[in-house]
């Protein structure tokens, strides 16, 4: 049987074997100087940790969110649920408001106020949203609906006016109307 | 030279004072007598009067003029002439519950010279007739009347001076002159 000394520890000797390190000893290797680098070197970038960013972000919105909410509570929260008030400066169309603005407030409109207790609290949510939803529209209207002080008499004198332009501007149309109406039926015939 | 100044100052004297009677006819002259009309107050079921001007109409253009609506300054703008309005509206429970004799001496009255007829509409539904008469005095609208009756009410209207009548028909259910519907009894303010 052949021993293979040689192959493991090189006592001995073994032709084959070296003659197969003969013709490899080429690429043996050789100790030689390290290879330069080159001479620009590339800065080092380190890449952001996106995922931490992304979590700091999102920790950020939710106390923004979370601020915003309870501002908007203590808001909601702080208003006064006064129906009566509410209901005329929105229930009434701005028009109403102009009525306001030279009639002074009527005592029926008085007895408003005093609405029931259970009606306030059912309807307490809604008004407020909708007064904080509105808030610049209220107070514009609350501007319009400031009332102008009008003695006994302007008052009197303001009905009577408005009552006989009422009926008169109402007569008025309603020829309008008629001749109008007349006029379309002759055309479409 | 005296002489000449004295004539003219007399003549200008004069003028002035038949410019003003011309004005004060014509305003009277454009003034309906109700007189006959009281007697439907007893029979009628809703009575409406409305007698306003002098001191009275000047009170309400004031406080008109304190409004600063859009609405409000097209309604002073359509009554700023003007020096009366006089409105009679009977309203009856029943049918033919009153004599026409009585609407056909209103509008009698508006036969006589001056007044021209603006509108004339006659409708057999209800036996309506609605008639407008304006009158002039040179270019200037020194009154206008609508007469409005059908089986179950009358509506006298008579404004003395100039009115806009397009703008104030344009105006009806704005501001707070309500759509009121004086036939049906119904008064439809705006909502």
């Amino acid at each position: 049987m052949k021993k293979e000394d040689y192959l493991w520890d090189k006592t001995g000797s073994d032709p084959e074997i070296e003659r197969l390190e003969n013709a490899l000893a080429v690429f043996r290797y050789k100790e030689t100087a390290p290879p330069e680098l080159p001479a620009k070197v590339l800065p080092f970038t380190k890449k952001e940790n996106t995922r931490s960013f992304f979590r700091f972000a999102y920790a950020a919105a939710c106390v923004a969110f979370v601020a915003i909410a309870l501002g908007v509570w203590f808001q909601i929260s702080n208003k006064k649920p006064v129906v009566a008030e509410i209901r005329t400066e929105f229930a009434a169309p701005v028009i109403e408001n102009k009525i306001a603005d030279v009639v002074p407030v009527k005592d029926t409109e008085q007895s408003n106020v005093a609405a029931p207790k259970q009606f306030i609290n059912r309807k307490a949510v809604k008004i407020q949203k909708a007064v904080y939803k509105n808030n610049l529209a209220a107070r514009e209207i609350k501007v319009k609906s400031a009332t102008v002080a009008l003695s006994k008499e302007e008052k009197y004198a303001y009905d009577q006016l408005m009552l006989a332009l009422s009926i008169t501007s109402s007569k008025l149309k309603l020829v309008s109307d008629k001749i109008e109406g007349n006029t379309v039926n002759n055309d479409g015939r | 030279m005296k002489s000449f100044i004295k004539h003219s100052l007399k003549f200008a004297l004069l003028a002035l004072v038949l410019l003003a009677a011309t004005t004060v006819y014509a305003q009277d002259a454009a003034r309906l007598r109700f007189e006959n009309l009281n007697k439907l107050e007893a029979k009628a079921q809703d009575v409406v009067e409305v007698n306003i001007d002098g001191k009275l109409l000047d009170l309400a253009k004031r406080v008109l003029a304190k409004n600063n609506d859009a609405d409000a300054k097209k309604v002073g703008q359509a009554i700023a002439g003007l020096k009366g309005i006089y409105v009679r509206v009977f309203t009856f429970e029943k049918e033919n519950e009153y004599d026409t004799s009585d609407v056909d001496e209103i509008r009698a009255q508006l036969s006589s010279p001056g007044w021209e007829r603006l509108a004339n509409v006659r409708s057999k539904k209800n036996n309506q007739k609605v008639d407008v008469f304006t009158m002039f005095s040179g270019d200037v609208m020194s009154g206008v009347a609508v007469v409005v009756s059908d089986t179950k009410s009358i509506a006298v209207i008579n404004v003395i001076g100039p009115i806009d009548i397009d703008l104030l028909a344009e105006l009806s259910g704005k501001m707070n002159i309500p759509k009121i519907d004086i036939e049906n009894g119904d008064e439809k303010p705006k909502n």
